[in-house]
């Protein structure tokens, strides 16, 4: 089931750099394995994905090189470089604290 | 805990490598859009069918997966669009898309931008040009190398010493020592090549000017045969001269010219720097004397010597000559001063930036005008944009960029006008204009300050403007029609703006009235003669000057005078000749007999009388207006001839004519003189007037003949004397034949003019008709753009009571009261405008009063008919609008509200 609702805003960026730590894929990919570890709830809207992509490519946390895929196709692949893997540490980091606030708030209502 | 979470997009913290790894990546996309563009829609569609085979995979029909890929993805175009954006600025974005609106705009109205953009060019063009031609004055461009090194150095001590070996013996701060000079009569010398005769800026150098100047030649050379016989007969000219001599020809190098009616060969030609001392010349030429006289010392310094090194090595050296000429001179020194030209702004430099100014501010207010009425017809459209969630910041931003856009066009047009403006310069500015101008020059410079100019402009046109439009109330814009009060609202400001720009008009225009009457007056015919008290223009005049010989040996000057005027006579065209000579009286005083037979001695500090020839007042044409002139040789009783002035001031209470005169004390052995007859005076009406209140012994011209035994003055062992010509035609030619006719005499220098150019006369008229004509180009885009800006509020009005005109004629209201109506308020800011424009004007045409000499006084009328001129050129630019008004259909108009 893909999910109705829009991601949280920022939170994007947090899912494209985790979905890239086990190793460089190309922008289909990366929705693809977004999909898959959320077991279908998420589905990243692929408008939103590749300004995603430049912006964090800009930033410096991901590199891009064209190559091709396993069926020869041309595509440009992403490797997350090590700025980036810290990024993505305190982004996680963030992200635990601001989700465990949201349920302890949750909870108490 | 202070954990604080933002929902949305991650912000990084502030790290400069990834800033500038940031930079580097949006600046290594510039200018590769078209690739960028190509790579995306290869990734994107790749992602497409990639999302397309796995549908398919997971049992969708390929027609369907399509559509799913499709519509999962969402917009390409939007997608490609963002993705563009992220890899630039946000705030570049921003600019790029309000430049691109602007320019929209602009070309929707088309017939505003081109005027605005015309208008900011011209005005923005003025500017530049003067500030091209005051930057040329203030740092010359000159063609020395390391100009920085180049001293002047002035000795202040006794003039006995002599510096030159001392200082020719070389220093170690100093790698070269030269010396200019003044050539005889003053910096014009007379060149002539055939029939062409040119008045050039002259210079006397030593051989090693050029050489330490560092002055490449453009043709020949520069440094003249060793032998300094051979050194005295070559010059080297500017290129300006070269032009002027030899207009057939490209080179004139080895070519023969008359230098004061000497035969002289061009060596060399170097480029004339404007504003740059001894290199702003015409010509230049080596002293024919041993033992000549400089004016001016010239040091170039070795490389990083300081200044006081300099300084202390100069004073010994000065010490060291002194002790060698004997003079002990404890107090002698050396002041060193950069050979960069000194340039002086004086009154009328500000008149000239003033006015450049006054338009510039002209053409801004006019703008800003034509911006408010512009603004305020557009309201509807800001309030349309306020009211879909545009800021009153984003509606100024808005309107500035239209406006920053106009600024740069401007900027552009004004570039381009500014090069045809010096042009335009270079191609009529008089030939020794001197101090008051000099040719533009173009720098880098000149394109900054267009950019400042632009930028000032911008601010004054835009902001007031912006801010008032972006003011408006939506809710009533939005309720009621454009035009429908606008215009009354912003009355005060069009009013204010209106007065400005007349009353910047109104001294600008004023002043190339007052110049061109100036200028006109000065070159009627009569008008020479009414200020002289004689015609100037059939008489030559030279200056003549020899060294004695044997200073002992007394010098006839009727002898002289006899020789010289004879030598005159013979040349064709020439009716009468004259010498004379200028001196003092004997203990400095005048001594007159009085009515009743007493004796009056009068002080007369440095005053000099004229010893002439008998004919001398033939000669000059000076009318005798009381007694007789002059009997020819030494006949009678001795005699003077005596203007109004001095008989004024001598006798103040009786008749001059026939009283005796003394030219020294009371007890010198001068000789008694009868006063025979009485000539005009070259004071003016004002200066007799103060002469005759003060009663100070402030003597005009007294002419005594010439007898065998006076003495001819001398300076620095020099006699020098004045021939005047009378001729009845062709004076150029008589004055070309006088030179050589002098040269042929022992005269050692001459300097030969019409008494014209004596005068200075054609030259002061060529300057005020160049700032005449300058002041023209002010006034008349001063006047233009102040009529175009009473036109536009005039038009503004109409357009925004268009509704109550159409009333009122539908009532019955003749045109003429329709137009009256509308004038009536116009009328009175016109009026406002001239009365504050009139005291600017007052307060302000002082700047240029030295070149207002002859307007005398027409001048108070000429500034009641220029405000009378303004007034109605610019109620005649209202009436076209206000006569359109009476024109239109009261039905239509009414229907269309």
């Amino acid at each position: 089931m893909a999910a109705q609702t829009d991601l949280l805003q920022g939170s994007l960026d947090l899912l494209i750099l985790k979905s890239l730590v086990l190793g460089p894929l190309h922008g289909w990919g990366i929705s693809k394995r977004l999909r898959q570890l959320s077991g279908d709830v998420l589905e990243i809207n692929q408008g939103s994905l590749y300004p995603a992509l430049y912006r964090l490519e800009g930033q410096g946390w991901i590199d891009a090189e064209w190559g091709h895929s396993p069926e020869g196709r041309k595509v440009k692949v992403y490797t997350l470089n090590r700025s980036g893997r810290k990024q993505l540490a305190a982004e996680q980091e963030q992200w635990t604290l601001f989700s465990a606030a949201v349920r302890r708030i949750l909870a108490s209502t | 805990m202070d954990a604080v979470f933002r929902c949305g997009t991650s912000h990084p913290r502030f790290d400069l490598n990834q800033v500038l790894r940031r930079l580097q990546w949006i600046l290594g996309a510039v200018g590769k859009k078209p690739v960028l563009e190509s790579d995306m829609e290869v990734e994107m569609r790749t992602h497409l069918e990639m999302e397309t085979e796995d549908l398919i995979f997971r049992g969708h029909d390929p027609r369907t997966a399509r559509r799913q890929a499709a519509a999962a993805f969402g917009g390409v175009a939007q997608a490609r669009e963002a993705a563009i954006e992220a890899r630039t600025l946000p705030a570049v974005a921003d600019l790029a898309r309000s430049i691109r609106l602007a320019t929209r705009t602009l070309r929707r109205h088309r017939a505003f931008a081109i005027t605005t953009i015309l208008a900011l060019g011209l005005a923005i063009a003025v500017n530049t040009t003067t500030f091209s031609v005051l930057d040329a004055m203030i740092n010359p461009r000159t063609t020395a190398s390391h100009p920085e090194r180049l001293h002047d150095v002035r000795f202040m001590g006794d003039p006995r010493i002599s510096l030159g070996e001392a200082l020719d013996a070389g220093g170690k701060t100093y790698e070269a020592f030269t010396e200019w000079g003044y050539p005889t009569g003053g910096w014009g010398a007379v060149t002539e090549r055939g029939n062409l005769v040119r008045e050039a800026d002259a210079a006397t150098i030593r051989v090693n000017f050029f050489a330490v100047m560092g002055v490449a030649p453009l043709e020949g050379r520069l440094t003249p045969p060793d032998d300094r016989a051979a050194a005295s007969n070559v010059v080297i000219i500017s290129d300006r001269l070269r032009a002027e001599l030899f207009p057939d020809r490209a080179t004139a190098s080895g070519e023969t010219i008359a230098l004061e009616g000497r035969p002289v060969t061009v060596i060399g030609v170097v480029k004339r720097v404007a504003g740059s001392g001894m290199l702003d010349r015409d010509i230049w030429s080596f002293p024919l004397a041993n033992r000549y006289w400089f004016n001016g010392r010239i040091l170039r310094l070795r490389a990083g010597v300081t200044m006081e090194e300099t300084q202390a090595e100069l004073d010994f050296i000065g010490q060291r000559a002194a002790a060698a000429a004997g003079i002990p001179d404890a107090t002698s020194h050396f002041i060193i001063t950069p050979n960069s030209g000194q340039f002086t702004a004086g009154r009328f430099h500000y008149a000239l930036i003033g006015a450049a100014l006054a338009v510039l501010l002209i053409a801004c207010t006019n703008l800003a005008n034509l911006q408010l009425a512009r603004g305020l017809g557009r309201s509807g459209e800001i309030a349309v944009h306020s009211a879909l969630g545009a800021s009153r910041g984003h509606v100024i931003g808005q309107l500035m960029t239209e406006n920053a856009v106009m600024a740069c066009a401007g900027l552009f047009v004004a570039v381009i006008l500014t090069f045809a403006g010096n042009a335009a310069i270079r191609a009529t500015i008089p030939h020794n204009i001197g101090n008051y101008v000099v040719a533009p020059q173009t720098s880098w410079r000149m394109v900054v300050f267009a950019a400042l100019a632009a930028a000032v402009s911008l601010l004054l046109v835009g902001v007031l403007p912006a801010l008032r439009t972006a003011r408006v109330d939506i809710n009533s814009l939005l309720k009621r029609r454009a035009g429908s009060g606008a215009h009354r609202e912003n009355a005060r400001w069009y009013g204010t703006l209106v007065v400005v720009q007349i009353a910047l008009a109104m001294p600008l225009i004023t002043a190339a009235a007052l110049l061109a009457i100036g200028a006109w007056k000065s070159a009627r015919p009569g008008a020479l003669i009414h200020q002289l008290g004689y015609d100037p223009t059939p008489l030559v005049v030279a200056r003549v000057s020899w060294f004695s010989a044997d200073s002992g040996r007394h010098v006839v000057p009727t002898d002289v005078a006899n020789r010289l005027t004879s030598d005159a006579r013979h040349i064709p065209h020439v009716v009468e000749a004259a010498l004379s000579f200028r001196s003092p009286t004997l203990h400095d005083a005048v001594t007159v007999e009085d009515g009743e037979g007493g004796v009056h001695q009068s002080d007369a500090p440095l005053w000099q009388y004229d010893i002439a020839s008998p004919t001398y007042l033939r000669t000059l044409g000076i009318p005798i207006q009381r007694g007789t002139d002059f009997p020819p040789g030494e006949t009678g009783e001795p005699s003077v001839v005596i203007d109004q002035v001095t008989a004024m001031v001598l006798w103040p209470q009786s008749d001059a004519l026939g009283r005796r005169i003394k030219l020294g004390s009371a007890h010198s052995d001068a000789p008694w003189l009868r006063v025979r007859g009485i000539i005009g005076s070259l004071l003016t009406d004002e200066e007799k007037e103060m002469v005759r209140q003060t009663m100070s012994t402030r003597l005009g011209q007294v002419i005594r003949v010439m007898t065998s035994t006076d003495s001819i003055p001398r300076f620095y062992r020099r006699y020098e004397a004045t021939l005047q010509v009378r001729v009845d035609s062709q004076p150029q030619a008589v004055a070309s034949a006088l030179r050589r006719a002098l040269i042929s005499e022992a005269v050692s220098a001459s300097k030969v003019d019409l008494m014209l150019d004596r005068l200075g006369i054609p030259r002061r008229l060529a300057i005020t008709r160049f700032i005449a004509s300058l002041f023209a180009v002010f006034g008349v885009l001063a006047v233009s753009l102040a009529c175009m800006g009473v036109y536009g509020i005039v038009a503004q009005a109409v357009a925004d009571r268009r509704r109550d005109i159409a009333i009122r004629i539908a009532l019955g209201a003749t045109p003429r009261q329709v137009v009256r109506a509308l004038l009536r308020e116009h009328n009175v800011l016109v009026l406002l405008g001239v009365a504050i424009g009139l005291a600017i004007t007052a307060l302000t045409m002082g700047w240029i009063g030295e070149f207002l000499g002859t307007v005398g006084s027409i001048g108070l009328a000429i500034y009641g008919i220029m405000c009378l001129v303004l007034f109605a050129v610019i109620v005649t630019s209202a009436l076209i609008p206000a006569i359109r008004a009476t024109r239109m259909g009261p039905m239509e108009v009414l229907r269309a509200e």
